[in-house]
């Protein structure tokens, strides 16, 4: 009896050792490559996010051949700290009032008057000139240029790559997380940094989707499917 | 003893998995980048709370004020705080904005649309050129068009303002149809399908006269045909 009690105290720090892996704002792992391009435009910028997906870097294996975007966005009113938002739709999804702080602010970054929360996506089902679809074998490219936002604002993204082929084995799976932002200086010059996303760029991306899907059916859009990271 | 060395590996492994994560914000902070935005995150939501206790804290002419204010800086009603604290505050607020409205020559865009959310009864009593005429103003020389909408997917509320007074609204907007300056919106996507569509002024007022007659046509992209459309107005 008295032999067996740490035993358990093992259990618990091994758990604990657990719960810190998972919780970390450690870096998060693609599986595959990204390539990011931003160039400062008035107010803006111009990028583009690419990724070539290769699941062997996470250590499954998986065949999907429709791999698009999620995007997520944030902006901050640097004289009053307010978010800002493009559109009311925008704002109504927000998320707000979660702890840390670091995950308030976000929203999910789709067009007013779409019905899928895939970025660049057609209600039809097609996709815009804006996001190429990839596959295992061909790189999926999402091009954005926000601009014109007001002087002193910083905005950050997290830009996510997903597989929606519904005969792949990872359906469904998020495959990477990009973050980048850039700051909007008095005069409109922009200055800008990417680089990969860490944990909690995760949580807040699951955060946005929840709140999409809050919104989405009143607005006579499609809810997300349940994703996880691959 | 055994006890003693399951705690001791415990403790030590406990340890080793903690340096060895680098775990949680001190292994962020590390990061010079993301350091220095974290603090920017923290310092932005004293500043919004802030703001927010002052807006709270102003009595209602002060508040009226702020949304003169924040009118003249360009604010959308969803960007502007003082337009939110006006809209919570509901009928406390109704006198004091519309007493403030009637005094003004030219009727700010946030206290007529905070108005018009909070009583809409009130907002109708004031003369229908007293409520039209600014939102044109607005519309015509915005700098970005956010706060009117994307004429072929959305209205925000605004252009909704216009569109509501129906037939009183067409003599303000048909002249905007020889308005050729370019309506961009800032945002993401958004700017994009703007880019698109290459958006005047003219084409915000078309697609408004064409809901307040309710038509449906659809919008195309290419300028020069929408323009071909505008006669229907024009000729009148």
């Amino acid at each position: 009896m008295y032999k067996q009690k740490p035993v358990p105290f093992l259990f618990f720090i091994l758990g604990m050792c657990l719960f810190l892996l998972m919780s970390c704002g450690t870096p998060t792992v693609p599986c595959g490559t990204f390539t990011f391009t931003g160039t400062p435009v008035v107010s803006g910028l111009s990028v583009s996010v690419s990724f070539d997906f290769d699941a062997g870097e996470c250590g499954e294996t998986c065949t999907c051949d429709t791999i698009v975007y999620i995007q997520i966005a944030r902006a901050y009113d640097l004289n009053t700290g307010n978010f800002l938002a493009p559109t009311s739709e925008y704002t109504n999804r927000m998320v707000t009032g979660r702890t840390p702080e670091c995950l308030n602010g976000w929203m999910l970054d789709r067009l007013d008057g779409r019905v899928w929360g895939y970025y660049g996506r057609n209600n039809n089902g097609s996709f815009a000139g804006s996001l190429t679809p990839g596959d295992n074998t061909t790189t999926a490219v999402l091009l954005d240029t926000p601009s014109g936002w007001p002087d002193e604002t910083m905005l950050d993204f997290v830009t996510v790559p997903v597989c929606i082929d519904d005969d792949a084995a990872c359906f469904n799976d998020l495959l990477g997380y990009y973050y980048w932002w850039f700051f909007i200086a008095s005069g409109g010059s922009v200055s800008f940094i990417d680089k990969i996303a860490v944990e909690w760029h995760r949580d807040a991306v699951d955060e946005s989707v929840v709140e999409w899907n809050n919104d989405a059916p009143g607005l006579g859009k499609n809810v997300f499917p349940a994703m996880s990271p691959m | 003893m055994y006890k003693k060395v399951i705690i001791i590996i415990s403790i030590v492994l406990f340890g080793a998995c903690s340096i060895f994560m680098g775990c949680g914000k001190k292994e962020e902070i590390k990061d010079p980048e993301i350091k220095k935005q974290m603090k920017l995150i923290d310092e932005m939501k004293i500043k919004r709370e802030n703001r927010t206790r002052e807006l709270k804290e102003m009595d209602g002419s002060k508040l009226v004020q702020d949304l003169s204010n924040e009118s003249q800086r360009g604010l959308e009603p969803f960007n502007s705080m003082a337009y939110k604290e006006a809209v919570s505050r509901g009928s406390k607020v109704v006198s004091e904005l519309s007493s403030a409205l009637k005094l003004t020559e030219k009727p700010f865009l946030l206290g007529l649309l905070a108005l018009r959310t909070i009583n809409l009864d009130e907002y109708k009593k004031l003369e229908p050129g007293f409520r039209i005429k600014p939102l044109i103003d607005a519309l015509e020389s915005a700098k970005f068009f956010n706060a009117f909408g994307v004429p072929h997917l959305y209205w925000e509320e605004a252009a909704k303002a216009i569109i509501e007074e129906g037939e009183g609204a067409k003599e303000y907007l048909v002249p905007l149809l020889k308005n050729t300056r370019l309506a961009p919106v800032w945002g993401s996507e958004g700017t994009i399908t703007n880019k698109i569509y290459q958006y005047r002024v003219c084409d915000y007022a078309w697609k408004m006269l064409l809901d307040i007659d309710k038509k449906e046509v659809e919008v195309s992209q290419d300028a020069s045909v929408r323009d071909s459309l505008f006669s229907e107005y024009t000729e009148k």
